[in-house]
C-alpha cells in the first residue's frame, strides 16, 4: 500500500471520535444514560433529566464541536450558539423559566395563611449553611455562593446565580440542583420522620377561606414593589413571575397566560436542559470539586428541609391553629413535588388528612425566598 | 459596594447572617402585607355584599333602570308607592 495511502488511513483513523474518546468522556456517557434511565424507568424528572443526559452524551463524544461556542458558528450549532448567548452571555433562560412559572402558580394558599410565608424563608438555611460549608472547603465566595443557592432546590435560580457568579460551575451546580430535585422523594422523608412525632404528622390543619380576586391580583403586584425596591438584584427573576402571575390572575389574557404554562415553558425547557447537559463535559465535570458540590448540595438540600420543619414546630408553641410541619418541608421550592411529598406523608398517617393546598403555601413563598436569596448573593458578590 | 464586598470576604459569617436576616426581614413584611390585603379585600366583598342585599330592594331596582325603561317605570312606580306610604306614616 502507498506511504500516501496509508497517511490518510491514519489521519482518518485518528479524526474520528473512537480514537479521541477518553475513559472520562466513557464514564460520562454512561452518567448520561443514567440520567435518560432516570427520567424514563424512574420518572425522576423526566421533563429535565432526559434532555441533561442528552446533551451529556452528546457534549462526551469527541471529534465535533456541536455546543462549544468559537469562531466557527456553523460548527457549535444550534445549542452551541443558543447556549452561548442565551445562557452564558445573556442569561435568558431562568427570568422566561420563571415568568411561566409565574402563569402556573396560585397564590391563593398563601393568601389563605398567610404565616407559612415564613416557612420559605426558614428552608433557606440550607442555602447559607451549604455556603458555609463550601467556604470551608476552599470555594471562593462567588463560587461558594452559586453552591449554596442549590439550596434553595430551585433549578431556574441556580443557574441563574451560577452563570452570574461562577459560570465553570454551572453545568454541575445545575445538575446537582435538578437531580435533588428530582429526589426529594428519596432524600426527604427520612429527615421529615426523624423531626416530627407521628402526632405531628397527624395534624389536621384549618380548613382554608376563600380567596377574592382581587387579592390574587394584588399580591403579586404588591410583592413586585417590594422584592425590587429591597432587593433590586432579584429583579429579573422576581418580575418576570409576578408578570406571568398577573397575566393569571388578571383572567383577561387567557392566550397570553396558556402560551406561557405551555408552549414557551416547554420551548424553554427544551433548550435550557439541553444547555445544561452540554455542560458536563468530561474535561470540566470529572474532577474532585464535583464531588464535593454534590456533597454539599445533599446538605444543603437537608438543612433546608430540617429548617422548615423546625420552625413550623417552633410556631406551634405560640398558636392554636397548629401547623403540620410536614409543610414545612415544602419550604424549599421544588415545585410541586416538596408538596406534594408533604401531602402524601401525612396521608400515609391520616388517609383523611389533605395537607396538599397548606404544603403549596411555603411551596411558592420558596420560589420567592429563593430568588431573593440570589438576588442577594447577586448585589454583594457581583 | 466594594466596602461590603471586602467586608464579608474577611467575615463570611457576617455575609450569611445578613443573608438570613434580610430573607426573614423582606418575607415578614410581605406576611404583613398580605394580611393587611386579604382583609381589606374581604371586607371590601362583604361591604358589596351587604350593599346588593337592601332590604327595600329599592336600590337594585335603580340600578337595572339605567338599562331598562320598564324597570325605570316600575322603579318610578315604586318610588311613589314609598312615597305616598311615608305621608300616610
Amino acid at each position: 500500500m502507498p506511504t500516501e495511502t496509508l497517511e490518510i488511513l491514519k489521519l482518518l483513523v485518528i479524526k474520528t471520535g473512537v480514537y479521541q474518546l477518553s475513559l472520562g468522556n466513557v464514564l460520562m456517557i454512561g452518567i448520561g444514560c443514567g440520567f435518560i434511565y432516570l427520567a424514563i424507568a424512574r420518572h425522576f424528572e423526566p421533563y429535565e433529566l432526559l434532555a441533561i443526559g442528552l446533551g451529556a452524551i452528546l457534549i462526551n463524544l469527541p471529534g465535533h464541536q456541536v455546543g462549544v461556542m468559537s469562531t466557527e458558528m456553523q460548527a457549535a450549532g444550534v445549542l452551541g450558539l443558543i447556549s452561548h448567548f442565551a445562557l452564558f452571555q445573556n442569561n435568558l433562560f431562568p427570568p422566561l423559566i420563571f415568568l411561566c412559572l409565574g402563569a402556573m402558580t396560585d397564590f391563593g394558599p398563601l393568601l389563605a395563611n398567610p404565616r407559612l410565608i415564613l416557612l420559605g424563608a426558614a428552608a433557606q438555611l440550607g442555602v447559607f449553611v451549604a455556603f458555609f460549608g463550601a467556604l470551608a472547603l476552599g470555594f471562593d465566595l462567588k463560587e461558594a455562593a452559586s453552591i449554596g443557592i442549590i439550596g434553595g432546590a430551585d433549578g431556574p435560580t441556580t443557574v441563574y446565580a451560577s452563570a452570574k457568579l461562577a459560570p465553570h460551575l454551572l453545568g454541575i451546580t445545575a445538575v446537582t440542583a435538578y437531580s435533588y430535585m428530582g429526589l426529594v422523594p428519596v432524600i426527604q422523608p427520612p429527615i421529615m420522620r426523624l423531626l416530627t412525632t407521628q402526632k405531628e404528622r397527624k395534624i389536621k390543619m384549618k380548613e382554608m377561606r376563600k380567596i377574592p380576586k382581587l387579592a390574587k391580583i394584588l399580591l403579586p403586584l404588591i410583592m413586585m414593589i417590594v422584592i425590587i425596591l429591597l432587593i433590586p438584584m432579584s429583579a429579573p427573576l422576581v418580575s418576570m413571575f409576578m408578570i406571568g402571575n398577573i397575566f393569571r390572575e388578571s383572567g383577561v389574557v387567557d392566550r397570553l397566560t396558556k402560551s406561557a404554562q405551555n408552549e414557551l415553558l416547554n420551548i424553554v425547557t427544551i433548550f435550557l436542559m439541553l444547555c445544561i447537559g452540554l455542560t458536563l463535559d468530561a474535561n470540566k465535570v470529572l474532577n474532585p470539586v464535583t464531588l464535593k458540590i454534590l456533597a454539599l448540595g445533599l446538605v444543603a438540600f437537608a438543612i433546608g428541609t430540617a429548617g422548615g420543619i423546625l420552625l413550623a414546630k417552633f410556631m406551634n408553641l405560640f398558636s392554636e391553629n397548629k401547623i403540620n410541619p410536614l409543610v414545612g418541608a415544602a419550604g424549599i421550592s421544588a415545585v410541586p413535588m416538596a408538596a406534594r411529598l408533604a401531602h402524601e406523608m401525612a396521608l400515609k398517617e391520616d388517609p383523611t388528612n389533605f395537607l396538599l393546598m397548606h404544603a403549596m403555601g411555603p411551596n411558592v413563598a420558596g420560589v420567592i425566598g429563593s430568588a431573593m436569596v440570589a438576588g442577594y448573593f447577586l448585589s454583594i458578590l457581583q | 459596594m466594594e466596602t461590603i464586598a471586602k467586608i464579608t470576604a474577611v467575615n463570611g459569617w457576617m455575609l450569611a447572617t445578613l443573608g438570613v436576616l434580610s430573607v426573614f426581614l423582606v418575607l415578614t413584611l410581605l406576611l404583613v402585607l398580605i394580611v393587611v390585603l386579604v382583609n381589606y379585600t374581604a371586607k371590601r366583598e362583604e361591604g358589596s355584599a351587604a350593599r346588593v342585599q337592601v332590604p327595600t330592594g329599592m336600590r337594585v331596582l335603580g340600578e337595572n333602570a339605567w338599562n331598562d325603561a320598564d324597570a325605570g317605570d316600575a322603579l318610578s312606580n315604586d318610588y311613589k308607592t314609598f312615597l305616598a306610604s311615608l305621608k300616610r306614616q
